[in-house]
């Protein structure tokens, strides 16, 4: 069941533009961070995004707790479009920077108790106090926690305390952009196995924004995969990871390092850089860097099913069905 | 609160500061108790003795002990300061405060009216506000309140566009948090330490400009004990009593270094990492 969906949404950056193009009349160019995105994320599920630098991941997280409005389509909780904010918190947010997302001069405790007054004002001191170590204690962290400053904690503690906090109003989605991409390699693994306890004990949404493959793989149910601010595959993790359909996604997989591989067996690494995300057209984006383009991948491509589930951005992915590739509809992803 | 008086007391600077005020203080209070002059009564037989044992700084040319009227223009003078500098410091927090957190065409606004302000030399705005409304205290504090806010708001400002932008400020906005909170609650205690900081120079620079301003005639009348007033009435006779003018110049230079001194403590008293 859809809990949280994007119709079509597009989020578009203007540039600022010169003097010299205000006189000439230049329009300003615009950065397509987010463009023409559907996706849903169902109920109980943790969707993973993953994308490089800059293909509009961070943006549709922002998008998803309302921190930003769309240009264009909706954000859509439970059917009803979203305008700004959730007022009753159900969406909430883990950031990445986990040293710039606690205000330092408040004690973690003081920081919880207010959250939970907010969205609970009839609670008594003494419940306040009660309920915010309930959120320390549900994210792993000693009640002691409480009457520290975020200066006196680890980057691993600071990110359970930003967990805890987007947990007190008992939210239905957690949007976690980058969550352990600040943090040493076992502590990722600490607040990774957090998120997957959090999602099978409470049933809680989870969307997980990152770049980085091994993570997703562990974490969630489903990915997209972003690329210029486009969607151009989505699938169950298990068929992701064992038949990328996407030229791009199978790049992104050759470039995890993994241990398993020999030395001096040969690896198809993604070449290039991402083109200049002003000037995108309209044909496929990553034709630029993709080894098997063909002329015919300058022409727009759609979303089609693909075959073992899932959608991809791609007309040589293998067919579902002999005719599919020219239709562009959707079916319901379970 | 505590490790922040802790760490001012365990720094010299601050620490130094500190005495030197309450000394001043404690002496302000005190001496009104235990000296038998008056700042104000006429002496003529007394006029202009240089220092001794009975007048520590000696007398002036009505036969003023001059240690009185040095340490009563100390109330004058520290007065007239802190609410030269605190007011408009309230001022200039809450201007930059809205102008950093709100953007936009209200940042506009704003900014251009310090900019507007600014471009005016202060000596030039408080002569034409003086000669508007002639000389005298209160004159002396609407200009001060028209021009002193314009340094708090645009630090204020600057470190607010900076923290606005932090994830924790974005997560309380995720959190439905109302503006008045986020800005008040969390954006500026974290915003307003360089703001204090500087109130401690602005103190500096305000003494001196008090004084300065009475020099002129602009600021406070006599018969009143000021430090400027002192130094100006002084001139005439700078040759052959020179205790005259040395005492509330070093009175001056005392008070400058004391809140100098305790700038310096807070600077590092005030991050809020030990």
């Amino acid at each position: 069941m859809t809990l949280l969906e994007f119709r079509d949404v597009s989020r578009h950056f203007p540039a600022r533009r010169s003097l010299a193009d205000a006189v000439l009349r230049r329009p300003p160019a615009v950065l397509r961070a987010v463009h023409h995105v559907d996706l849903s994320v169902d109920r109980g599920e943790t969707l993973g995004i993953v994308g490089e630098s800059g293909c509009g991941k961070s943006t549709l997280a922002r998008l998803a707790v309302g921190l930003q409005a769309a240009d264009e389509g909706a954000v859509l909780f439970d059917g009803t479009p979203m305008q700004g904010p959730d007022p009753a918190g159900r969406i909430q947010m883990v950031f990445q920077d986990p040293y710039s997302s606690l205000n330092p001069r408040m004690t973690i405790g003081a920081l919880l108790e207010e959250v939970v007054a907010h969205y609970h004002r009839d609670l008594s001191a003494a419940e306040r106090r009660a309920e915010a170590g309930e959120a320390l204690r549900r994210v792993g962290l000693p009640a002691e926690t409480a009457d520290k400053y975020p200066h006196a904690l680890s980057g691993g503690q600071r990110q359970r305390v930003s967990i805890a906090r987007a947990l007190c109003p008992r939210p239905q989605i957690l949007v976690a952009d980058e969550p352990v991409s600040a943090l040493d390699a076992s502590v990722q693994a600490q607040i990774i196995n957090l998120l997957q306890r959090l999602s099978a004990d409470t049933g809680i949404t989870i969307l997980f924004i990152s770049h980085d493959m091994q993570v997703i793989r562990h974490l969630c149910d489903r990915v997209a995969v972003m690329y210029l601010g486009e969607v151009v595959e989505l699938a169950p993790v298990d068929r992701l990871f064992d038949q990328p359909q996407h030229p791009y996604t199978a790049g992104l997989m050759e470039a995890v390092p993994d241990i398993a591989r020999r030395r001096g067996e040969p690896r198809v690494a993604l070449g290039g850089e991402m083109p200049d995300p002003y000037a995108v057209i309209d044909g496929c984006r990553f034709a630029s860097r993709c080894r098997f383009a063909e002329p015919r991948c300058e022409t727009p491509q759609l979303l089609t099913d693909a075959a073992g589930g899932g959608l991809v951005r791609c007309w040589k992915a293998p067919p579902l069905a002999a005719a599919s590739i020219q239709t562009s509809s959707r079916s319901d992803l379970t | 609160m505590k490790p922040m008086l802790h760490r001012l007391l365990r720094s010299p600077a601050g620490l130094g500061g500190l005495v030197m005020l309450l000394a001043l203080l404690i002496a302000v209070v005190a001496t009104p108790l235990v000296s038998p002059y008056d700042p104000y009564a006429l002496d003529f037989g007394n006029a202009l003795l240089p220092p001794d044992a009975t007048h520590w700084f000696g007398t002036d040319n009505f036969g003023r002990d001059i240690f009185t009227r040095v340490l009563a223009g100390a109330a004058y003078d520290l007065r007239l300061a802190t609410t030269c500098v605190f007011g408009p410091m309230l001022l200039g927090i809450l201007v930059g405060l809205c102008a950093g957190y709100f953007g936009g065409w209200i940042d506009v606004a704003l900014m251009r009216l310090t900019d507007v302000v600014w471009a005016f030399p202060f000596y030039v705005l408080v002569l034409t506000i003086v000669g508007v409304l002639g000389p005298g205290e209160g004159n002396l504090y609407i200009a001060f309140f028209l021009v002193n806010w314009i340094g708090y708001a645009r630090i204020v400002r600057g470190e607010t566009l900076v923290i606005a932008r932090l994830e924790y400020v974005q997560a309380l906005s995720i959190l439905r948090f109302g503006p008045a909170r986020t800005m008040l609650r969390h954006i500026l205690p974290n915003a307003v330490t360089p703001a204090i900081v500087y109130s401690m120079s602005d103190l500096v620079l305000t003494v001196q400009a008090v004084a300065a301003l009475s020099f002129f005639g602009l600021g406070v009348q006599p018969p009143a004990p000021e430090w400027g007033l002192l130094i100006v009435e002084s001139v005439d006779y700078m040759r052959d009593a020179p205790w005259m003018t040395i005492f509330p110049g070093l009175a001056i230079a005392f008070v400058g270094v004391a809140f100098a001194l305790l700038g310096e403590g807070l600077a590092a008293a005030l991050q809020p990492r030990g």
